[in-house]
């Protein structure tokens, strides 16, 4: 009975309730779109920076990983890229690599110029570990040269993103002027677009130009010795499997020297601080949330035990104990707090999962987003079951501790107090 | 050995530099199934000494026993159970839970007795029949009149098989029709059940009706 009567107090005061448990619903809204941006946020640039060449792991030189020292070859490239094909069919768990050599270097054409990042690749494993082939949007991907005959005349294909292609105003079979500096100084060559690609965001089209690793190495004129890639990158079928990958890695190449496998996290450290930083900054705004919300929860709380001093008198009277007095208001305000946060996650659910559908442009904030890494610019807002136990998790603490004064202050309402009001 | 024996009972309130004495040296036996009426002029102690029997304040000293029990003797948790096991209350007005049914309001104490629900029903319903409540039942307080609420009420105070009904000014809000009534009822409960009425009144028709008189004044038995 006690449930029974908490729940029609609940609607003597129809209005203030349902002020109340408005107000929950709209702080409970408020955490969910936050959570469900924040997520599409934290997907969007973990896996805008994984699939666009980050990958899940990386094998760098040692210099690399400690000092961030750029243009090096991975020592032992061939007694890696054994281990790692042995233990691919070994292992249980299943997994891509793909070696890889940078540059940085210029894109001309006529008067206009730009810096951009020249990543060559091996076409056929690079598609297992990155996503350029999929994001083709024009012509076709890059193929292996298999041409014999070293001396016929051959035109260097290389692919684009498409918003660099729009600013050099060039298609699918244009050519272009790549430049860079080599061991014998600066080289440029005309090369033909053999593909465009539209990644997921413009940061990564604008900065990353693809090309055959075997071209880039004949571009630079490097000696034999020197051919091996700058860096083996992996990924698996699942980014949780990342840590298991670097340990099953790291075992197996110990006795390579001067090479680590590094995870993305270790790669890009600045992304997982921002992730850090953004969960700092969620629970500060969930505090404020549901500070607001349990001074409401507390005063609705509050006025009901003052306009029902009598009846809590009577009840004690007849010799109610405080423990179901106290189990009737803390009743009360968990139920307005779960029902207010069931409807807000109901309405920010049905609101995320249709963001999360149609997607939401960031056009207007690209620019900002480009700077924060390589973000993209369409985000998919998306909740885990976590966060919205979170939503009820935290709603039901608040309940219970914003009903614990009213509590008090029921408890120390004698009968002849709360009877005789005096 | 008495039911009710208040012995030396003295209550003081302190405002400001007075001290009242609400009841002073107050000492009365009161037998089981007496039907008895508490009458004295406004401000003589008559709520005073029915809330320190019903155990809802605490004398400044004497001592209440009833049934053998010193009341000074019990913690919080056995007040509360004593109140509800062997104390039945009707006070002035406004004595219903709001939020429940008539038929819920006195189902109440018998849930707080742990009966179940097929017994609270049995009980509630031959009480209801009995009294004349039966087509009241669901009703809530605000749709009862108040000499209505007053049945409803007693009907609560008496479904537990207290020992002891203590009623304050139990007719101060009824017409002479319904003060009738009630008194009718309680009599009736208070002979067929031997169960015990002390009820204080302003009302000459309702002291009439009393088999026996307490008169207060200033604190003092007269
Ligand atoms: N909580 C209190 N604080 C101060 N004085 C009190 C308190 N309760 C009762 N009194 C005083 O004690 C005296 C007795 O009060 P009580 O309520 O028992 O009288 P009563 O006989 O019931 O009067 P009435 O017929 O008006 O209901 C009065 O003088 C009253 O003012
Ligand atoms: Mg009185």
């Amino acid at each position: 009975m006690i449930t029974q009567m908490a729940w029609r107090n609940l609607w003597r005061q129809k209005r203030r309730t349902t002020l109340v448990m408005t107000s929950a619903a709209a702080g409970i809204l408020g955490m969910i779109m936050y959570m469900g941006f924040l997520n599409g946020l934290k997907s969007m640039m973990i896996e805008g920076s994984i699939e666009s060449g980050l990958g899940f792991v990386q094998i760098r030189p040692d210099d690399y990983i400690e000092k961030r020292q750029s243009g090096l070859t991975l020592p032992n490239a061939d007694q890696i890229i054994k281990s790692l094909q042995t233990l691919q069919k070994s292992s249980s768990l299943t997994f891509h690599f793909s070696e890889r050599t940078e540059k940085e270097g210029m894109v001309r054409l006529g008067g206009t110029m730009r810096g951009v990042n020249f990543l060559g690749i091996n076409p056929e494993t690079e598609k297992n570990v990155s996503s350029f082939d999929r994001w083709l949007v024009e012509g076709e991907y890059l193929k292996e040269n298999k041409s014999q005959d070293q001396n016929s005349f051959r035109m260097i294909p290389i692919m684009m993103g498409k918003a660099l292609a729009r600013k050099f105003e060039v298609e699918v079979a244009d050519f272009v002027i790549i430049s860079m500096g080599s061991d014998n100084g600066n080289v440029s060559y005309k090369t033909q677009i053999v593909g465009v690609y539209e990644a997921i965001s413009d940061g990564i089209d604008l900065s990353t130009v693809l090309l055959l690793r075997s071209d880039l190495l004949s571009i630079l004129k490097l000696p034999d010795n020197q051919h091996s890639p700058e860096y083996i990158t992996l990924s698996t079928e699942n980014l949780g499997d990342t840590e298991h990958l670097k340990t099953l890695i790291s075992e197996t190449l110990s006795s390579v020297q001067n090479i680590k496998a590094a995870t993305y996290k270790e790669l890009q450290p600045e992304i997982v601080r921002l992730l850090e930083f953004s969960d700092q900054f969620k629970s500060i705004f969930y505090l404020i949330i549901m500070t607001g919300f349990a001074l409401t929860l507390l005063n609705s709380i509050l006025m009901s035990v003052l306009e029902r001093t009598r009846e809590i008198g009577i009840l004690r009277a007849i010799g109610t104990r405080g423990k179901a007095i106290s189990l009737t208001l803390i009743f009360e305000s968990v139920l307005t707090g779960m029902l207010g946060c069931a409807a807000g996650v109901f309405f920010g659910g049905l609101l995320i999962l249709w963001l999360h559908h149609s997607g939401l442009s960031l056009v207007a904030f690209a620019r900002g987003m480009e700077m924060m890494g390589k973000a993209g610019s369409v985000l998919y807002p998306w909740l885990s079951a976590f966060d919205i136990f979170i939503c009820f998790f935290i709603t039901l603490s608040v309940s219970f501790i914003a009903v614990l004064y009213p509590v008090r202050s029921a408890l120390k309402l004698t009968p002849i107090k709360a009877i005789y009001d005096r | 050995m008495s039911q009710i024996e208040v012995k030396n009972l003295s209550k003081f309130f302190y405002q400001a530099e007075y001290e009242i004495k609400a009841l002073d040296n107050v000492t009365i036996n009161i037998e089981k199934a007496e039907f008895t009426a508490l009458v004295g002029p406004s401000g003589s102690g008559k709520t005073t000494l029915l809330n320190a029997i019903g155990a809802l304040d605490k004398p400044t000293s004497g001592e209440i026993t009833i049934n053998g029990t010193k009341l000074s003797e019990l913690n919080k948790n056995q007040i509360s159970d004593y109140r509800l096991h062997h104390i039945g209350f009707v006070f002035q007005a406004y004595n219903l839970i709001p939020v429940l049914t008539a038929f819920e309001n006195v189902e109440y104490v018998l849930q707080l007795q742990k009966f179940n629900k097929t017994d609270r029903r049995n009980k509630v319903d031959s009480l209801f029949k009995e009294i004349g409540l039966e087509n009241l039942s669901d009703r809530f307080p605000r749709e009862l009149s108040g000499g209505q609420q007053q049945r409803v009420a007693v009907a609560r105070a008496l479904i537990a098989q207290p020992d002891v009904v203590l009623a304050d000014e139990p007719t101060a809000n009824l017409d002479s029709e319904n003060s009738e009534k009630l008194l009718s009822l309680m009599e009736q409960l208070c002979e067929q059940k031997g169960i015990t009425f002390l009820f204080s009144t302003h009302d000459e028709r309702v002291m009439r009706r009393a088999k026996r008189l307490i008169k207060l004044q200033d604190g003092k038995i007269v």
